[in-house]
């Protein structure tokens, strides 16, 4: 097998046991970048000289003997929105408004803390505000599975570079399921964790309320490897928890006994495509075969969630691009600045209501749906990833039903800030990967992973590479 | 359900100095907003007195309120 099929925690301890070297794994890297790059366009730039530099010290720094780091050595990409003082963001954009920010990341310096190797930033939706990896300014982000078909977005080129093998993982942001559905369009696992268990600062912010970075990678144990690194309390963040963070790889011994798997009765399995519904069910036999307990549950008003979610991300991404939009218009895609400027016409009381309803609809949610199971399990994406064509639609009338089929399951939890964690299962008739999605009660995301993985062990979903066709 | 107006949505828009908002833009963002305000309003009638009483502020308290117990 080549290193670039290992995982991040194979590779990491490879490095570390040095049976391979930092340089050599980012050589490997680059080297699939200059070939897949031109038919995916994941990155928004690629970093060859900084990443082998980074690579050396890191060689170097094994050879002396010291104490390594986590992630020491393993070359990582990011969505190109997490800010570095010696650099710019193209937060997918042609011309950034002052207000999304600058400065330094705190979590891409935790990441350089723990080792990691920063090999490019990462194609992305304009200003985060798309669910399907078209963008007119970088150029659009393609599923390796498939050119023709999406890979989803916001963080597009985070779900196609980590399925091709162009890194071990990476960072989005998740404010829709702007993870969750590149991880499942390109077949690869992406993590929501809860609001405020991973820093917002130095991140382009989109709806502050609701954003939260999250993660890609190709097995539980290295989401938790990532997670871990990065998440606990930032000073730098008023909103980010002093929650413990528990050790996430050594919460994922296998087994899922006494576990209760909630299956919705209600939402999120209407009008879900015949191939995706199979390969959801036969997930959930998978799951109850390693002894999990499937309970039906009812889901309180989920019908409402995805507006109410919308009323915050629309009124708050006016708030930031409102004044820069006003004078740069044409520096926006018509979807993007169409989007944006809906929160122009969200009356102050609306935003107001749906900002003092969401503790107690997060309290009932909890309530009726925690008190049965211990995770829900539904499907990230009901439809197979359509094609860029179909979904090219723009500014126009139809942009509305599009997004709202593409989020159906994913925007709900980040209205509820409630981790997500979407889980390959399969491949629907089209040869697109698909998807289930694990939710759990808040900071549960150690509960996720540990589904997640005892799942990969009766599975090779997440061991399946696109070919080079 | 209160439907935004469209007239509204343009009058609102120039007021603030959007001047690229025409028309058909001004359909498209009232019907966004219009669905959005809706979910507001069905969310308020199934709840009862004394909901609108929370502290925003509170809603990363009450996600750590009703955490997972640790294992």
């Amino acid at each position: 097998m080549t290193v670039a099929n290992w995982t991040l925690v194979e590779v990491a301890d490879a490095i570390r046991a040095r049976r391979v070297t930092s340089r050599e794994v980012v050589e490997s890297s680059l080297t699939r970048i200059g070939e897949w790059q031109p038919r995916i366009n994941a990155f928004a730039a690629v970093l060859a000289d900084s990443a082998l530099a980074a690579a050396d010290r890191a060689d170097a720094a094994v050879e002396a003997g010291g104490p390594l780091g986590p992630l020491h050595g393993v070359p990582l990409a990011h969505k190109d929105m997490f800010f570095r003082a010696s650099r710019r963001s193209s937060l997918g954009s042609y011309n950034a408004p002052p207000a999304c920010g600058a400065g330094e990341s705190s979590l891409l310096g935790r990441l350089d803390a723990a080792g990691a190797v920063e090999i490019g930033t990462l194609n992305m939706c304009e200003f985060a505000l798309g669910p399907t990896g078209h963008n007119a300014w970088l150029g659009d982000c393609r599923n390796p599975w498939h050119t023709d078909h999406l890979a989803c977005g916001s963080s597009s080129g985070g779900g196609a570079a980590i399925a091709a093998r162009l890194a071990f993982g990476g960072f989005g942001s998740d404010t829709g399921g702007s993870v969750r559905l590149p991880a499942s369009a390109c077949g690869v696992l992406g993590l929501k964790p809860t609001n405020g268990r991973v820093t917002l600062a130095g991140m382009m912010p989109l709806s502050p309320s609701v954003d939260v970075p999250g993660i890609f990678a190709r097995s539980a144990r290295d989401v938790g490897r990532l997670l871990g690194v990065v998440a606990g309390h930032d000073p730098r963040d008023p909103r980010c928890s002093r929650m413990p963070v528990p050790e996430f790889d050594a919460q994922l011994e296998p087994g899922l006994a006494r576990v209760r798997i909630g299956v919705p009765q209600n939402y999120f399995h209407e009008g879900i495509a015949r191939d995706v519904a199979e390969r959801i069910a036969e997930s959930l036999r998978a799951l109850t075969g390693l002894g999990a307990e499937v309970v039906p549950v009812e889901v309180p008003a989920p019908e409402h969630l995805t507006e109410l979610s919308r009323v915050l991300v629309y009124t708050e991404a006016a708030a930031i691009h409102g004044p820069w939009l006003r004078e740069h218009a044409q520096d926006y895609s018509p979807q993007v600045r169409m989007r944006a400027a809906t929160g122009l016409a969200i009356p102050a009381a609306a935003y107001q209501q749906a900002q003092q309803l969401r503790p107690e609809i997060l309290r009932r949610f909890v309530a009726a749906v925690f008190a049965k199971c211990d995770v829900l399990h539904l499907p990230t994406l009901g439809i197979p990833v359509p094609t860029l064509a179909e979904t090219d639609v723009g500014g126009s009338a139809a942009m509305w039903e599009k997004i709202a089929v593409l989020v159906r399951c994913t925007a709900p939890f980040n209205y509820l800030g409630l981790p997500a964690l979407s889980v390959p299962c399969g491949f629907t008739d089209n040869g697109l990967p698909t998807s289930f999605q694990l939710v759990g009660r808040p900071f549960a995301e150690a509960t996720l992973l540990r589904v997640a993985n005892t799942y990969e062990g009766v599975t090779d979903w997440v061991r399946r590479a696109p070919a080079m066709h | 359900m209160n439907k935004i107006d469209s007239n509204a949505v343009l009058a609102l828009a120039r007021a603030q100095g959007h001047d690229w908002i025409d028309v058909a833009a001004a359909q498209r963002i009232a019907a966004g907003a219009t669905a959005a305000v809706a979910a507001v309003e069905a969310s308020l009638l199934q709840g009862e007195a004394g909901l609108l009483i929370e502290d925003s502020a509170g809603f990363q308290v009450t996600l750590e309120q009703l955490a997972e117990p640790p294992r």
